[in-house]
């Protein structure tokens, strides 16, 4: 019964929006599943490969949910047109910066959607984080995301690289902090 | 400021920022903030990295959410998918490659065709013969009522009028008991002033009937005589099949079209009727307006249906009433009256017998229904 009912609250828009906010894993998993074909066709069909329809794909629900994230954020369109209209966006940009001329053939209505700043901002803050966490290089790059984004304790981290105790390691994570600093102010 | 010196400072911003400072140490470090723009500057850098790396975590994650989603999807359920997308694609590219094409040439067929059609008039008769809905056979009578009127307003002029109540409708019906029980079509006698049933194999026979029971959504009407003067029909020769015919049974009836009984014969033509109605049959018989209520019989003198209307506009297409659900809708709706009003033989006497003869002995209990 339940599942039943699981099931046929699944059709519902609201259902998905619901579950991008409470971050409902199954939920959020069967609406990925539910439009990626469409995206993978439309990529498949205008030059691209399946993975990059993936890349694409990815990012326009990463757009998705991130403003659903927003308590302002109302969507003016289907869940479908939408990730179809930022998913479309993405590949014309992907295939511009390929130097690749061509009308895109679209298989789907779009609306013209235009990214606001915050998202704008965002994305180049990570890409800019991204890359200064690839040019801190070892142990540094370990350490910062074992502590920081895997929230994995001094003690233990020191144990994982060789510090004969949580202090040392703690010195060094102060050394590589400052340096990560140091690369994202060269960076921005 | 040394190394050390540094270190110990950022180790106590770190504690801050992250909340791991006792109240006491808490409240002291804030007066100094308050006081420090250099230490508050250093505690707005620590936070603003701090930041970046929590985005970047908080990113990470739904990145390998999403993998994990997409790892998940049917590789099978996916070709199925994208197939729909490709057919569609194929299709669209058709219908905006050929559309104006076929758009052309389905307009010059059409203005060719209407044209013809119009210049022969056709167009008008097409509308009216296509009007192929369901008639229900009673004889109407308006054409003969509109003629009456007019003559009576003729008349009226030098005669004083008459009272009688116009007749609306004739239809069939047969007995079902010794003791005076009719089936008929129930539309024939559903909003009826006062009913009589008269045969012309039995001249001079005309009794007063009221509707025992009705009912609308299989059209089954059962009739009882009221008259004091009936005392009993006698022994009836033919019996109610309680199953079904299978489709080509030969059928023939005996009704009451007009004022004399006339026979019609053919068959089972579709075990549903009008519509896929499964509690009629099809019949291929030559019905017309008032054989409404009239018998169907098989081969044995066995009753296996009521014909119930014709489909208009197509010729030898009619419908009847399955016998069994005459059975089961009495059964269900009457049960204890059932052995009063439902008296026939349990066979018919007519099996094996030439039609000629089976008539001859069904005839009298077949009447003509005259509604006021």
């Amino acid at each position: 019964m339940e599942r039943v009912m699981k099931r046929t609250a699944l059709l519902n828009e609201e259902t998905f929006i619901k579950a991008l906010r409470e971050n409902d894993e199954a939920v959020m998993s069967r609406l990925y599943k539910l439009h990626f074909p469409m995206v993978l066709h439309l990529v498949v069909l205008n030059n691209g490969t399946e993975d990059e329809a993936k890349d694409v794909y990815q990012e326009a629900f990463i757009v998705l949910y991130e403003n659903v994230q927003r308590p302002d954020f109302q969507l003016r369109c289907s869940i479908k047109t939408f990730l179809y209209s930022v998913s479309r966006n993405h590949w014309l940009k992907r295939l511009q910066a390929k130097k690749i001329k061509t009308d895109l053939k679209d298989i789907e209505e779009f609306i013209p959607f235009v990214e606001d700043s915050v998202s704008i901002e965002r994305e180049a803050r990570l890409v800019m984080v991204e890359s200064a966490m690839q040019r801190l290089g070892e142990p540094c790059r370990t350490i910062l995301e074992d502590y920081y984004l895997h929230e994995m304790s001094m003690a233990e981290i020191a144990e994982k690289m060789g510090y004969t105790n949580a202090d040392n390691a703690k010195t060094q994570k102060y050394k590589c902090f400052n340096r990560l600093k140091k690369i994202i102010n060269e960076l921005k | 400021m040394k190394t050390d010196e540094q270190f110990l400072v950022w180790s106590k911003i770190e504690r801050y920022v992250e909340g791991d400072m006792e109240a006491g140490e808490y409240l002291a470090f804030e007066k100094e903030l308050a006081e420090n723009p250099i230490l508050a500057q250093q505690v707005a850098d620590y936070q603003q990295i701090r930041n970046y790396l929590d985005e970047l975590k908080e990113r990470r994650l739904l990145r390998t959410k999403l993998d994990q989603f997409h790892a998940a999807i049917d590789p099978i359920e996916q070709q199925a998918a994208l197939k729909v997308y490709k057919n569609r694609q194929i299709w669209r590219h058709y219908v905006s490659k050929y559309l104006p094409t076929i758009a052309i040439a389905a307009s010059v067929a059409l203005i060719t065709v209407l044209s013809t059609l119009f210049t022969l008039g056709y167009l008008r008769n097409m509308e009216r013969s296509q009007q192929s809905s369901l008639k229900l056979l009673r004889r109407e009578l308006d054409q003969i009522k509109r003629d009456i009127k007019n003559s009576k307003d003729t008349l009226s002029r030098f005669a004083p009028r008459t009272m009688t109540a116009p007749q609306r409708f004739e239809g069939t019906c047969f007995a079902i008991s010794e003791k005076g029980h009719l089936i008929t079509s129930y539309h024939l006698v559903a909003k009826a002033d006062s009913v009589f049933i008269e045969s012309t194999t039995q001249p001079g026979l005309r009794y007063k009937v009221e509707l025992a029971f009705g009912d609308e959504r299989t059209d089954l009407a059962v009739l009882k005589i009221t008259d004091s003067t009936f005392r009993s029909f006698g022994k009836i020769p033919y019996t109610l099949k309680k199953g079904t015919v299978d489709l080509g049974e030969e059928v023939f009836t005996l009704a009451y079209p007009k004022n004399d009984i006339v026979y019609g014969e053919g068959s089972i033509s579709a075990r549903t009727g009008f519509e896929g109605d499964s509690i009629a049959y099809q019949i291929s018989i030559p019905v017309n307006p008032g054989n409404s209520g009239s018998p169907v019989f098989d081969d044995s003198g066995n009753i296996i249906g009521v014909v119930s209307g014709k489909l208009s506009g197509a010729e030898g297409v009619a419908f009847a009433l399955k016998s069994s659900t005459v059975w089961r809708t009495l059964k269900d709706s009457l049960p204890e009256q059932l052995d009063e009003l439902f008296d026939l033989p349990k066979q018919s006497k007519l099996a094996g017998q030439k039609r000629t003869a089976q008539l001859k002995k069904m005839q009298d209990f077949i009447f003509q229904v005259k509604v006021y």
